[in-house]
């Protein structure tokens, strides 16, 4: 015997569990194989269905807002760029509905059509062979891929039907959420007829698409000025589109990986958009004289309204000379069995340097004798150059206390220790409904506020309401024409002299807590962020100015170079006779005294 | 002078309560004919002395020798040629291998040697299986065979090699009373023909009765 004859021995006389274990082996080998094999087949698939889709394009940034468009071309144009991409392409992409009248009589219509807002660069970027034609789509064009124009869809045979006109629909939203009673829920639909000019086929990005999906995806290209047109949009996109210099088709997937990571690397350094890309608006607001002003900050506010979440945290990051706000509609300001309808009314922390009032001894109450007259009949505060310095920081009211303008506290009748009862819109609608909410306050004091032919006070910062369409642009209240439900036969002419004196100018405050528990949402808690200005500093932005801001001097926040320069004529001033009214203020290049100065 | 000589034998076993100690400074010399039965309740060290002593364990502290070499100053090769050629091994359990005949699991050791065994290896093979009763059974395979008599195979397969030692633990654990004194006497009168050292580990006390030394291993000394 020998050691092999032992081995062979050994695998005849156990041949039956060893064929056994063979044949499950076998088995088991088999289905590991076939689940590799069609795993690779199906991932195969999937990954060159995903390549033409996406045709040249390696990186994209699509936003939920919408951007300066050249800001593509000022990525391009950073130095670097072109080691790692070969272009940037501007482009707005959004969803939408397409609807073709047949010959036959018939509408077919298409829904969740990806619309394509592309420009002239689009296609040639992608082209690999510079003979190769690529679609050109005139303004008033639109090109389909063949999904789309298939029988399935539109039925579009441009050989039998040139032509042929399509209507384009497609959903505007607001800047502000549908969601929140303040955001148009209605009327944001827009379309437009547009001729099919061609039918794009798959090889040149006709199925263009930035979601991996299995299914074929209908597309409708469309020159990208005309959909900025129709979504009124001027020079705005919401999609940079970057083809990259690494063809994934004919590299190996470690080199295309390490070029990708490499060029994010770079994206990720050196894309800089401004705070106009982010909807947000740095003001310089100077209230009062520019040589002694009552207020001087500079004030970030967004587009939405509401500061989204990462620009909240701006305020915990520069801590306490920083002043968030948040401003809301009351619906109505009650005291006993007297209204004012709709006011502004602001959560906000009284801060030195900021105001809008102090707690305590500055907080006059009303003079009794006064009680039930008009406020211009009342004897006017001292001048803000007067007002008793803040010595440290306020003390912020009470959850459950408010703080009324003279205004609203002569029209309802307050005085400290009434409780007012404030009616307001939840912050978020409820199936697309407003619903009312209401809150009870014991009024902690009343504060000033200077009628429009006085020197301002802290209190005269209209500032702390961020424009709503519809609403602040409008001259009178009874033309407000505000997304939420509205009651203009409320409105008393009381209230419109208010809106032409004071405009948005909050008429009540609470603590910013109490605020952002009644009005915070999900969209956000901030209406604005009140950053310190330098005192003496002009109006207009300069580095010596900005240098004091935070972030501003590191470009990401520009200074609104037509800073937000408001007052008041003074007693002192010689053209004290020409009443400038707020509302007017607003627009710089009207106002009488802002004009007189520069001159 | 002795040609096994055990001195001072400790064995801990590390535990996440601390150290176990099983075996306790055990020592014992043993000359070539001679043989030692070791006694003792389960538990008690008995197996993990005869491992120690078989070169399959290594002791914690302590020393081996067996002739003039310490095996535990091998290298593992050489270790294990050195138990190959001087250590024969019965346990409770024959092992044999269900593919080979008894006298092909007699040779299976000499397998280790390389190439076909020698003639005269077959013929120790064929005697060893005579002298252990089992000369006409030599073609039958395990399961042909009673336990008694697989347990012979495995004496014979241990002896094959000429062993200078010859360890047993439990070699009759699995047997009925009559076939255990059989193969009780048959262990003690080969060993004595070989002129090998024999130590056996039991709980009977009639095989340990057969044996010319008798040791209880208790808290793990041998007493």
């Amino acid at each position: 015997m020998t050691f092999w004859r032992l081995v062979l021995n050994n695998l005849s006389f156990h041949r039956r569990m060893h064929v056994a274990v063979a044949l499950g082996v076998a088995a088991a080998v088999a289905v590991l194989t076939g689940a590799l094999v069609v795993g690779d087949s199906v991932r195969g698939t999937l990954r060159d269905v995903a390549l033409e889709r996406l045709g040249c394009y390696d990186e994209a940034l699509l936003t939920d807002r919408f951007f300066r468009a050249t800001l593509a071309q000022e990525l391009a144009a950073t130095p670097g760029f072109e080691q790692h991409f070969s272009a940037a392409v501007p482009a707005i992409i959004v969803h939408g509905t397409v609807e073709y009248h047949r010959p036959d009589g018939r509408t077919a219509r298409a829904s969740g059509v990806t619309i394509i807002g592309c420009n002239r660069y689009f296609w040639p970027a992608c082209r690999r062979d510079p003979a190769e034609m690529v679609p050109r789509i005139a303004g008033d064009q639109i090109a389909i891929n063949a999904a789309l124009a298939g029988p399935e869809q539109l039925g579009i045979d441009l050989s039998r039907s040139p032509g042929a006109e399509v209507l384009l629909r497609i959903g505007a939203e607001s800047h502000i959420p549908a969601d929140s009673p303040l955001g148009r829920k209605q009327g944001t639909v827009r379309s437009r007829t547009l001729a099919v000019g061609f039918v794009v086929p798959s090889r040149v990005l006709g199925n263009f698409s930035l979601r991996p999906n299995q299914q074929t995806p209908l597309c409708a290209f469309v020159d990208l000025a005309t959909l900025q047109s129709l979504l009124d949009r001027p020079q705005r996109a919401n999609a940079i589109l970057l083809a990259g210099r690494v063809d994934p088709r004919t590299t190996s997937q470690r080199a295309w990986t390490a070029a990708s990571e490499s060029a994010n690397q770079w994206l990720a350094n050196h894309l800089r958009p401004t705070a106009a890309d982010y909807g947000l608006t740095l003001n310089h607001v100077v209230v009062g004289d520019r040589a002694k002003p009552v207020l001087d900050y500079y004030n970030l506010t967004s587009d939405r309204m509401l500061l989204d979440r990462p620009v909240e945290k701006l305020a915990d990051k520069y801590g306490d000379p920083v002043q968030p706000a948040l401003t809301y509609l009351a619906n109505d300001l009650q005291c006993g069995e007297r209204h004012v309808p709709y006011s502004t009314i602001t959560a906000i922390d009284p801060k030195k340097g900021f105001g809008p009032f102090q707690l305590g001894d500055a907080l006059p109450s009303p003079d009794p004798s006064l009680k039930g007259r008009g406020v211009k009949e009342r004897t006017l505060p001292p001048p803000a150059s007067d007002l008793r310095p803040p010595t440290s920081h306020f003390p912020a009211l009470a959850n459950d206390e408010i703080v009324l303008t003279d205004w609203a506290a002569d029209d309802l009748h307050a005085k400290p220790g009434d409780t007012i009862r404030v009616t307001y819109f939840d912050p978020e609608t409820t199936h697309g409904e407003a619903q009312e909410r209401v809150a009870n306050f014991k009024l902690r004091g009343i504060v000033p506020l200077a009628a429009p032919d006085k020197p301002p006070l802290p209190t005269n910062d209209l500032d702390l309401a961020p424009p709503l369409a519809g609403v602040t642009d409008r001259k009178s209240i009874t033309t407000w024409d505000p997304p939420f439900p509205f009651h203009p036969d409320r409105v008393r002419p009381s209230d419109e002299r208010y809106w032409r004196d004071h405009r948005t100018t909050p008429k009540a405050y609470v603590s910013l807590a109490t605020g952002r528990r009644l009005w915070g949402s999900r969209f956000g808690q901030t209406t604005s962020l009140r950053f310190p200005g330098v005192p003496g500093a002009p109006p207009q932005s300069d580095q010596s100015k900005t240098g004091a801001l935070p972030q501003a001097s590191s470009g990401v926040l520009d200074v609104n170079s037509q800073s937000r320069h408001r007052t008041w004529a003074s007693r002192s001033n010689p053209s004290s006779g020409r009443h400038c009214r707020p509302r007017l203020a607003r627009r710089r290049s009207t106002c009488c005294f802002c004009r007189s100065a520069r001159s | 002078m002795p040609h096994l000589v055990v001195e001072n034998l400790t064995k801990e076993y590390p535990t996440r309560t601390g150290p176990l100690r099983v075996l306790g400074g055990v020592s014992l010399e043993l000359s070539a004919g001679q043989n030692l039965a070791i006694l003792g309740p389960s538990g008690s060290g008995k197996s993990t002395l005869l491992s120690i002593i078989g070169t399959l364990d290594t002791p914690t502290a302590g020393s081996v020798r067996l002739g003039d070499r310490n095996p535990f100053e091998l290298a593992e090769p050489d270790l294990a040629r050195f138990r190959h050629e001087q250590i024969g091994f019965v346990f409770q359990e024959h092992f044999l291998l269900g593919s080979c005949t008894a006298l092909e699991n007699v040779l299976v050791p000499m397998l280790a040697e390389g190439g076909r065994p020698a003639a005269d290896t077959i013929e120790r093979a064929k005697s060893l299986l005579a002298r252990v009763g089992l000369a006409d059974r030599s073609d039958h395979r395990p399961a042909e065979l009673s336990g008694g008599e697989r347990q012979r195979v495995a004496i014979a397969r241990a002896l094959i090699n000429r062993p200078r030692l010859l360890l047993a633990d439990e070699p009759t654990g699995n047997l009925d009373r009559t076939s255990a004194a059989s193969i009780g006497r048959l262990l003690v009168e080969i060993q004595a023909e070989e002129q090998a050292m024999l130590i056996v580990v039991t709980h009977s006390p009639e095989l340990a009765a057969l044996l010319q030394q008798r040791r209880e291993l208790d808290g793990g000394q041998l007493v």
